[in-house]
């Protein structure tokens, strides 16, 4: 009874459509999260395991790729740390696209305009 | 260079805040800060810094199967965020007019007043209500998810959708001006005045303040106050705990989400009446 019952409920939500919004976040999601773990895990063995140097790591973006190309643990680690940071922010703009391909225009105005509000906060730098 | 034991204990604890997160929508920097500055003596940028990135990491950990379930309601989320978003930034404009020493004694009285009202409320499982507010129907802000717990579809109304847009703008501005998450006050306002099942609230709640949290993470990152040796561990143990707490979400009824929430408002209240008694 409960099996069907859940079955059914995913089937008639989830299942029968081969597109949704739901599905391709959550898949998307996963990936991002997969990758940033397994790349934390990567920089951190090797800090762990590396000689013990002065840690100098630097933020921003081309000095981190310097060291990455020379396989410093913590730039793995930044990088990691980045695509995480970028997940919420992919996430947002992939609804924008993905509201337009349900046809619902109101949420995808509604979306473009948080994106807008959000890349305006980071242009501010003083979002909470 | 941290010792192998920090790095260990540092994911452990994470692992820990990475299932309150998920299970309760907040993202834990309230925890995550004292922590790491009073026991491991971390100094409070960094500690900040890794609070921020532990943020993203319960959204984006326990978003992939919230959204996957339902459980998280995209539309509302998104229509609310129109609200925070906005808020945040009236708040960055706000900063210096308001006392911040008044803010932190005004939100703990709200943290306060909801403790109470749902302790009031602690034995209710799901709300019931036959139609919602107005707008919610022409915003699709109804939906539905299947409670693995109840067995069963539950089919909710949304309530009160400018009452919690409003309060969410307010959430922003507290945001804004004081610097947090804000993850409590934004679950307060979704089932108090939108009275959504608690999984709703929390799980939407918990989508949410990753946006915001992305960010002012940029601002951070560019500062550098984001400490990788310290914020590895953070990350790896909040992103496998929040992965954790949606399986417990799986099984644990609403009303004991509720009552595991009311504690940690009281908690919250006492930590905010404390910073306004010592904020200049």
């Amino acid at each position: 009874m409960r099996t069907s019952d859940e079955q059914n409920y995913k089937q008639a939500k989830t299942d029968s459509r081969p597109f949704s919004i739901e599905k391709f976040i959550s898949i998307s999601l996963r990936i991002g999260v997969v990758i940033c773990l397994v790349l934390l895990l990567i920089g951190l063995f090797m800090l762990i395991v590396g000689e013990q140097r002065q840690l100098t790591y630097s933020n921003n973006l081309i000095d981190i790729w310097h060291s990455l190309i020379q396989g410093e643990g913590y730039a793995i680690i930044d990088l990691g740390l980045l695509v995480l940071i970028l997940t919420p922010v992919f996430r947002v703009a992939a609804s924008i696209v993905l509201f337009g391909h349900e046809r619902d225009y109101f949420y995808s105005f509604i979306t473009t305009f948080v994106l807008c509000i959000l890349i305006i906060s980071f242009l501010l730098g003083k979002i909470g | 260079m941290l010792s192998l034991t920090i790095i260990f204990f540092i994911t452990l604890l994470s692992f820990g805040f990475g299932i309150l997160g998920a299970l309760l929508g907040i993202g834990g920097g309230i925890f995550i800060v004292p922590v790491l500055t009073i026991y491991f003596d971390i100094p409070i940028r960094y500690a900040i810094g890794a609070s921020i990135i532990s943020v993203i990491a319960t959204s984006s950990g326990a978003a992939a199967a919230y959204v996957r379930d339902r459980i998280t309601n995209l539309r509302i989320a998104m229509f609310l965020e129109v609200g925070t978003t906005t808020g945040a930034i009236t708040g960055a404009f706000l900063a210096g007019i308001v006392s911040n020493k008044i803010l932190y004694i005004i939100f703990a009285a709200i943290m306060l007043y909801s403790a109470f009202m749902m302790f009031h409320r602690r034995n209710q499982e799901l709300p019931q209500h036959e139609t919602g507010h107005p707008w919610a129907e022409h915003l699709k802000l109804n939906d539905a998810y299947y409670d693995k717990v109840l067995q069963r579809k539950v089919e909710y109304k949304t309530q009160g959708v400018p009452q919690g847009l409003g309060l969410m703008y307010i959430a922003g501005i507290i945001s804004g001006l004081l610097g947090i998450g804000n993850g409590a006050f934004k679950v307060m306002a979704m089932d108090t005045a939108m009275q959504l099942p608690m999984k709703v609230s929390t799980a939407t709640s918990n989508f949410m303040i990753g946006v915001t949290a992305a960010a002012s993470a940029g601002v951070y990152f560019a500062r550098g106050d984001i400490n990788p040796e310290i914020t590895a561990p953070v990350a790896i143990g909040v992103l496998l705990g929040s992965t954790v707490g949606c399986k417990i979400m799986d099984r644990i009824k609403s009303s004991t989400l509720r009552k595991i929430f009311i504690p940690i408002l009281l908690f919250i209240a006492v930590e905010m009446f404390m910073k306004g008694l010592g904020a200049q």
